[in-house]
């Protein structure tokens, strides 16, 4: 076994000189993190000069090389304007090479004075589900699985549980004597599920946003368990999404294209909001049912309704303060 | 010198704390520009709502161009009308009224000028503005409308706010929304999913 980083171990036993690889990886100066990869690097280039190096494409073994440094990148939040730089000049390199697609990630951040906040008509929604589509087109959800951040209940008149509503309707709406209530996360203002999580791996931004470091999520589902409104989504799978339809505007804590195992979930369209569009619901709704604001701000439309309307939240009791209202003509 | 220049600092720290902060007013998180401003409104051809403390709301106006009512409606025309059209056939043959029980065109249309529209609140009202004509009797969604609760946004949530005229979503002539088909979630096949 020989390595390339001048081990010099007298010509002795394959054991023994990965031994001293080991030591000298961890003596180095550094993070445990960074002790790691360069053991895992190093033993990565290791196997593949050996097996794979006759038969893997430049792409293939670039793509490799981007996979590694994914798994051992930074948390989300302590990286530093350049790191975060080269971590996005990576993803779209990704994007390129995995799905041949030229996306672009930005990393916009929560903008002052703002404060995301959802209204909801149950009145006027007329249970179209033209919102559910283009939340998947904009997000790049899975589409095998029929991943969805958005259900909506057809319930019965004068039944407000959305356990007893129906989300698998096929017929004309809207029924008489029904109406529909859509549910997806509320980005509580006081999450239960980022307590939840170990890694510190989901979190509420400044401007209202609960999202996820897809990077830093190990996949327990402790968050899933702890969200009262059954808000988030695991992938079980490698997501599949069509190259022609992958959405190539793209926010690193929004759409971009998530891998197995790990939580996603609505993220109030971060990549498009935080632009100052509206989300994909919002536009793509029909009726006007949605509406999306900043609550901030005294003239905007979710002001006025919360001053004018009758509003109620799901689960008021439990002091989530959730920033989705539904309301009534 | 140094200990001066603490002191100093101190008393910039006290003073600091101990005037009043202005009370925050609202701004644009985005700054919109003026010139983006008025790039969507003549994109969406907006007109301003002039109504009394509603002064930010625009509303969006027609794709086409109104139809010239007046070539065919001249007074001159009128004793000729019932001679040329059979009883049941006349020109407006597509348009059934399914509002309010018992209206007719006239109702709504001024008979001299049906590009007018007759209003108890507003009489000046037009197809342009016909959000006027619809609100002297929809007083509740009126208000809605204008306020946020009804109707819908065409602009994001920051800036300009433009919304849809009354007759874009509702056909005014039978105001109830039709019963749609709703889509199911887009799936492919594994041999699709393949592909890429």
């Amino acid at each position: 076994m020989k390595d390339d980083k001048g081990n010099k171990c007298g010509g002795c036993s394959g054991c023994s000189s990965s031994d001293s690889f080991a030591d000298m990886a961890l003596k180095k100066k550094g993070s445990r993190r960074g002790a790691l990869a360069a053991l895992l690097g190093g033993a990565a280039t290791a196997a593949a000069s050996s097996a794979t190096a006759a038969i893997a494409t430049d792409e293939e073994k670039e793509l490799k090389r981007i996979k590694r440094n994914e798994f051992f990148q930074k948390y989300y939040r302590v990286m530093d304007e350049d790191e975060r730089a080269v971590t996005i000049k990576r993803f779209e390199r990704k994007s390129k090479l995995q799905y041949d697609v030229d996306a672009t990630i930005d990393d916009t951040s929560a903008r002052p004075n703002t404060l995301f906040g959802y209204a909801f008509n149950i009145s006027k929604c007329e249970g179209s589900r033209k919102c559910i589509d283009a939340c998947i087109t904009e997000n790049n959800q899975d589409r095998t699985s029929n991943m969805a951040y958005i259900k909506l209940f057809e319930m019965e008149e004068g039944i407000g549980s959305v356990h007893e509503g129906d989300s698998e309707y096929s017929h004309e709406t809207p029924v008489d004597g029904k109406y529909y209530m859509g549910t997806q996360c509320f980005h509580c203002e006081n999450p239960p599920c980022t307590k939840a999580c170990p890694t510190g791996a989901t979190w509420k931004e400044p401007d209202g946003i609960v999202v996820v470091d897809y990077n830093w999520c190990i996949g327990c589902r402790y968050c899933e368990a702890a969200c009262p409104y059954f808000a988030r989504r695991f992938n079980w799978k490698e997501p599949e999404v069509p190259k022609d339809e992958i959405n190539p505007y793209q926010h690193y804590l929004g759409n971009r294209m998530r891998t197995k195992g790990v939580m996603e979930k609505c993220t109030f369209c971060i990549q498009r909001t935080r632009k100052g569009l509206n989300p994909a619901c919002v536009e793509a709704c029909p009726t006007g049912a949605r509406v999306f604001g900043n609550l901030l701000d005294p003239d905007s439309e979710i002001r006025w309704i919360l001053a004018n309307k009758k509003v109620f939240r799901l689960k008021e009791d439990l002091g989530t303060e959730p920033k989705f209202w539904y309301y009534m003509d | 010198m140094l200990k001066n220049s603490f002191i100093a600092g101190l008393a910039c720290l006290v003073l600091a704390g101990c005037s009043k902060e202005p009370e925050p007013t609202y701004s644009d998180p985005l700054e919109q520009s003026e010139n983006d401003r008025q790039e969507l409104i003549a994109e969406h051809r907006a007109q301003p709502v002039e109504i009394p403390g509603y002064g930010h709301v625009y509303v969006e106006g027609p794709e086409t161009k109104r139809k010239n009512c007046a070539r065919c409606h001249k007074p001159e025309l009128e004793p000729y009308r019932a001679e040329s059209l059979p009883p049941g056939k006349d020109a407006h043959w597509d348009i059934s009224i399914h509002h309010a029980g018992d209206m007719d065109c006239f109702s709504c249309h001024k008979k001299e000028d049906p590009n007018q529209l007759v209003s108890v609140i507003d009489k000046n009202a037009t197809l342009e503005t016909s959000y006027l004509h619809c609100g002297s009797c929809h007083k509740d969604q009126f208000k809605s409308w204008l306020g946020g609760a009804h109707g819908k946004r065409l602009t994001g949530w920051n800036g300009v706010r433009i919304i849809r005229n009354c007759s874009e979503c509702h056909n005014p002539h039978a105001p109830e929304r039709p019963k749609v088909i709703p889509i199911a979630q887009p799936t492919v096949t594994p041999e699709r999913a393949k592909r890429h």
